[in-house]
C-alpha cells in the first residue's frame, strides 16, 4: 500500500498535523463566529446568557442601538486617533529607522543606545503623567499619540529590514546623483513594502486599542474611544447602554464586532506582506 | 573603540540617574498633617465666579454617560454655584485608578470623591492630599446638621476630612425566591451557618449557580462576622489588635473553602465583577448574591427586564457556631474631599454642600435636568430616549441612602416602583438590625503601620484567596500569615500604634 517507511510516516504526519490545526483554528474562530451570530440575535434569543453556536434570528438592532446612542462618537474618536497615530508614528519610524540603518551615519551606536535604554527602562505611569501634564497635553488627542508615537521595539525591526537592503542599490542611487531624502522615497520604501505593511498594523492595533492611556490623560468623554465603552458595556452593563431594557449580550457583541472592524477590514490587504516582513525584519542584517 | 565605548556607558548611567529622578515631582501637598485651611467665605465672595476642577465618575453628572447631557448638567451646577468648573470625567470603573494618578502626580482636583474611602481616605488626609473641613462643616447651617456618628468611621487627628456621599452602606445576600422553591429552599433573613450550607447545597448541580460571588476578596467579611474574625487592625477595649489573627479565623476560612469546594459559591468567582453578579442573579442564571441592602426594586426591575421575574428575597446575616453575626458594613463608601491645593476651600465646600445636601443637587447628580434627562408624562416620571440610549440610570434605590431626606420629587415612579418602594424601605431598615463592624485603617499614627498597612490587606486577601481555592490549606494559611506578620515585625507595630494612642 506504502511504497516505503517514509511514505507511511509523511501520511501520518500530515494527518496528524492537519487534525492539530483544525482543532487550533476552531478554538480561534468558534468565539469569533459566536460573537457574530449573537451581535445580529434578537433579545429574546440571548437571554441568560445563551451561547449561541448557530444562528437562530437576524436582526441589526443591536447596531441601530449603539449608532443611536451616544457612545458612536467613541468609535469615531477610535478611528480619528488610530489612523493620523499610524500616518504620525510611521512618518518618523521610516526616516529613522533608514537614518540608524546607514553604517557611515556619526555616532550610530550612540543613538542605538539612546533607543535600546527606552526598551529596558520605563519611568512609569506617575512620571509619564507628570510629562503630559508639563507639555500641556492632558485632555488633548495629542496625549494619546505623542507620548508614543515610536516604538522602539518597531524602529529596530525595521531598522534590521532596512540593514538587509543591498548597500549596491543605495551606491549606484548616490551615483545617479540621488540624495539620502530621494533615496529613501524612491529606493528604500518600495522594497520596503513588507515591513511597512507589518509595521503599520503593529501601530493601528497598538492605538486602536489604548485604554489606560485614554482613562489617564483624557477627562472629558467626549474625547473617549472605543475601548471605554466596551469595558463599560461588559463589566457595568447595569448602567450602560439601556434604554429601559437589559443590555444583552447582543449589544455587547455588536460592539465587540465594532471594535473588531477596523482590523478586520485592513488585515486581508496586508495579509500577503505581514508574516514575511514581520521575519525579514527580525533577523540581524 | 573602547572612548566610545566609555563614553556610551557614561552616558547610560547618566541617562538611568536622571530618569531615576524623572517622576520625583515634589508633591506641595507635603508628607507631614494637612495644614489648615483657612477660609474667608462671606456673602460678597460668593458672588464672584471661582475656577473650580472637578473629578467625579461619569455615572454622577446626572448619571448618563451622554456628553451633552453631562455638559448640561455641568452647565447648571456651575449656574447655581457661581463657578467655573473643570470638569474630570473618568468612566466608572476605571475611576478609582484616575484618582489615584492625579493625587500621585500632585495634580489633586479641588473637589473629587473618594471611593472605598474607609480605606483610602485615611491615607490622602495623612499624606496632606486633602483638607480638613472643621471649619466649613461648623460654618455651615446644613451641613453642621449631619450626624456626628457619620463622622466617627474615619478619624485622621480628630479632624473631619470628608463629607459622606451617602448614609453608610451595608450589603447581605440576595435570593431568587423562584429558583429557592423550585429546589425547596428555605433560609431565614438570619440563617445558621449550617444552615445556610445544607439549603444552598440543593441548588448545587442544578444547573443554576448557588451564589454568584464577586472577586472582591473583602466581601468575605460577611463570613468572618459569623465566626467573629474581623479582616483588619482595629481597637478592642482600647488596644489596637489584628482582627485576622485569632483561632476563629481557620473556621471561617474553612467554611468557606467548604462552601467553594462543595459547588456553593461560584466555581469562577475569582474573575467576576460586580455587574457580571448583578446580570447573573438578575437573569436566573444565579440563585443568590452580595449586594447593597437597597437594591430589591433594582432586582426587581432587572429580572423583570430579562424577562424572568420573581420575588428577592434577603438574607442579612449569618449565625455562627458562637452566636456571632453581622451583614457586611461598609460604612462609608464613597466621600466628598476638597484637594489640598484647592485656592478657594470654602466655595468648594459650598459646591459640595450643593451637589450632595441640597434637594435640587442631589436631583441634579443621580436623575439629571428635567426636559432633558427624564420627561414627566401624567405625573410619572420616565427616562427621555436620549438620555437612556447612553446609560442613563433610572433607579429609585438612592433614594433610601441620601443624607437627607428628599421632599418631592416633582413626580411619581412608575407603578411596579411605586409599589415596591414600601418593601425596599422595610427590607432596607430591617437590614440595620444586624449591621456588622467596621473599621478605617488607623492611619496617621504611627508611620510604620502606614508604610506597611496596603500590604498587610493584599496579603491577607492572597492568603485568604488561596485558602478557599484550595492552593494552602487554612492552617497553611494562617502560618503564611504568621510569617509575613513577624517578617513585617507587626507585633512591634501594634505596640507603637498603641503607645502613640496611649499618649495622645
Amino acid at each position: 500500500m506504502f511504497r516505503t517507511q517514509d511514505d507511511l510516516s509523511r501520511r501520518i504526519f500530515v494527518i496528524c498535523n492537519f487534525l492539530m490545526l483544525t482543532l487550533v483554528s476552531v478554538i480561534v474562530l468558534l468565539p469569533l463566529w459566536n460573537i457574530m451570530i449573537t451581535s445580529v440575535a434578537q433579545d429574546k434569543d440571548v437571554l441568560a446568557g445563551a451561547y449561541l453556536l448557530v444562528p437562530k434570528s437576524f436582526t441589526l438592532k443591536a447596531y441601530t442601538r449603539i449608532f443611536n446612542s451616544g457612545y458612536i462618537k467613541s468609535f469615531y474618536n477610535s478611528i480619528g486617533v488610530g489612523v493620523i497615530g499610524t500616518i504620525f508614528s510611521m512618518a518618523i519610524t521610516i526616516p529613522m529607522a533608514f537614518s540608524l540603518a546607514q553604517k557611515n551615519l556619526v555616532a550610530r551606536k550612540f543613538f542605538m543606545g539612546f533607543v535600546v535604554i527606552t526598551l529596558m527602562f520605563d519611568a512609569g505611569m506617575i512620571p509619564l503623567y507628570v510629562v503630559v501634564k508639563n507639555l500641556h497635553l492632558i485632555n488633548t488627542y495629542a496625549s494619546l499619540v505623542l507620548p508614543v508615537a515610536m516604538s522602539s521595539f518597531n524602529l529596530i525591526v525595521m531598522k534590521n529590514f532596512m540593514t538587509s537592503i543591498p548597500e549596491s542599490l543605495i551606491e549606484s542611487a548616490r551615483l545617479d546623483g540621488c540624495n539620502d531624502a530621494r533615496i529613501l522615497i524612491s529606493i528604500v520604501l518600495p522594497v520596503s513594502i513588507p515591513i511597512i505593511a507589518a509595521i503599520t498594523l503593529f501601530y493601528f492595533v497598538n492605538y486602536w486599542n489604548k485604554y489606560f492611556e485614554v482613562v489617564m490623560f483624557i477627562n472629558d468623554n467626549k474625547k473617549q474611544t472605543i475601548q471605554i465603552l466596551l469595558r463599560t458595556l461588559i463589566f457595568e452593563p447595569d448602567s450602560a447602554v439601556s434604554g429601559g431594557e437589559g443590555v444583552y449580550n447582543n449589544t455587547k457583541m455588536a460592539v465587540m464586532m465594532m471594535g473588531m472592524l477596523p482590523v478586520m477590514v485592513l488585515y486581508p490587504f496586508i495579509q500577503k506582506y505581514f508574516v514575511s516582513g514581520l521575519m525579514l525584519g527580525s533577523i540581524k542584517g | 573603540m573602547k572612548s566610545s565605548s566609555r563614553v556610551l556607558s557614561i552616558v547610560m548611567a547618566l541617562t538611568m540617574i536622571s530618569a531615576t529622578f524623572a517622576g520625583c515631582g515634589k508633591s506641595t501637598a507635603g508628607s507631614g498633617p494637612a495644614a489648615t485651611a483657612t477660609a474667608t467665605a462671606t456673602a460678597e465672595t460668593k458672588k464672584e465666579i471661582v475656577n473650580l476642577t472637578v473629578c467625579l465618575p461619569d455615572q454622577q453628572w446626572g448619571t448618563s454617560r451622554d456628553s451633552d447631557l453631562q455638559s448640561e448638567v455641568v452647565k447648571t451646577i456651575e449656574e447655581k454655584t457661581n463657578t467655573k468648573i473643570n470638569a474630570i470625567i473618568p468612566p466608572q470603573g476605571s475611576y478609582k485608578e484616575k484618582v489615584a494618578i492625579l493625587v500621585s502626580s500632585g495634580d489633586i482636583p479641588d473637589v473629587f470623591r473618594v471611593m472605598q474611602a474607609m480605606s483610602l481616605l485615611p491615607g490622602y488626609a495623612v499624606r496632606g492630599q486633602i483638607l480638613p473641613l472643621d471649619e466649613y462643616i461648623k460654618k455651615s447651617p446644613v451641613l453642621s446638621k449631619i450626624d456626628k456618628s457619620a463622622f466617627d468611621y474615619i478619624n485622621v487627628d480628630g479632624k473631619k476630612y470628608y463629607l459622606p456621599k451617602l448614609i453608610p452602606l451595608t450589603k447581605n445576600l440576595w435570593l431568587r425566591k423562584d429558583v429557592a422553591d423550585k429546589n425547596g429552599v428555605n433560609l431565614s433573613v438570619n440563617p445558621t451557618t449550617d444552615q445556610f450550607y445544607t439549603e444552598m447545597k440543593k441548588i448545587a448541580g442544578s444547573g443554576v449557580i448557588p451564589f454568584s460571588f464577586p472577586k472582591f476578596i473583602d466581601n468575605f467579611r460577611f463570613f468572618y462576622n459569623a465566626f467573629g474574625v474581623y479582616d483588619g487592625i482595629y481597637q478592642k477595649d482600647g488596644k489596637f489588635v489584628d482582627g485576622f489573627q485569632v483561632p476563629e479565623t481557620k473556621d471561617a476560612l474553612e467554611y468557606i473553602t467548604k462552601l467553594y469546594k462543595d459547588g456553593i459559591i461560584d466555581k469562577e468567582f475569582i474573575t467576576t465583577e460586580n455587574a457580571v453578579m448583578r446580570e447573573k442573579l438578575s437573569n436566573g442564571k444565579a440563585a443568590l448574591d452580595i449586594d447593597y441592602a437597597n437594591r430589591y426594586i433594582y432586582y426587581i426591575g432587572e429580572s423583570n427586564k430579562f424577562k424572568v421575574p420573581t420575588e428577592f428575597l434577603p438574607i442579612n446575616t449569618l449565625v455562627g457556631p458562637k452566636g456571632k453575626l453581622g451583614n457586611l458594613n461598609e460604612a462609608i463608601q464613597d466621600a466628598y474631599v476638597v484637594g489640598a491645593k484647592c485656592k478657594n476651600p470654602q466655595r468648594a465646600v459650598d459646591f459640595i454642600e450643593f451637589l450632595g445636601y441640597s434637594e435640587e443637587g442631589i436631583k441634579l447628580d443621580n436623575l439629571g435636568i428635567q426636559g432633558k434627562h427624564y420627561v414627566v408624562e401624567n405625573g410619572v416620571g420616565k427616562a427621555s430616549e436620549k438620555a437612556s440610549n447612553a446609560g442613563y440610570i433610572w433607579n429609585s434605590g438612592f433614594t433610601i441612602l441620601l443624607p437627607i431626606k428628599l421632599n418631592n420629587l416633582g413626580f411619581k415612579w412608575d407603578e411596579a416602583t411605586e409599589k415596591g418602594m414600601p418593601q425596599q424601605v422595610k427590607l432596607y431598615e430591617a437590614s440595620t438590625k444586624f449591621n456588622g463592624p467596621s473599621y478605617a485603617n488607623p492611619a496617621g499614627i504611627s508611620d510604620a503601620f502606614d508604610k506597611v498597612s496596603p500590604s498587610i490587606k493584599s496579603t491577607r486577601e492572597e492568603i485568604a484567596t488561596k485558602v478557599v481555592l484550595g492552593t494552602l490549606s487554612a492552617d497553611g494559611g494562617i502560618a503564611e500569615y504568621a510569617k509575613f506578620w513577624k517578617s513585617i515585625g507587626g507585633d512591634d507595630i501594634l505596640k507603637e500604634l498603641n503607645s502613640k494612642m496611649t499618649t495622645k
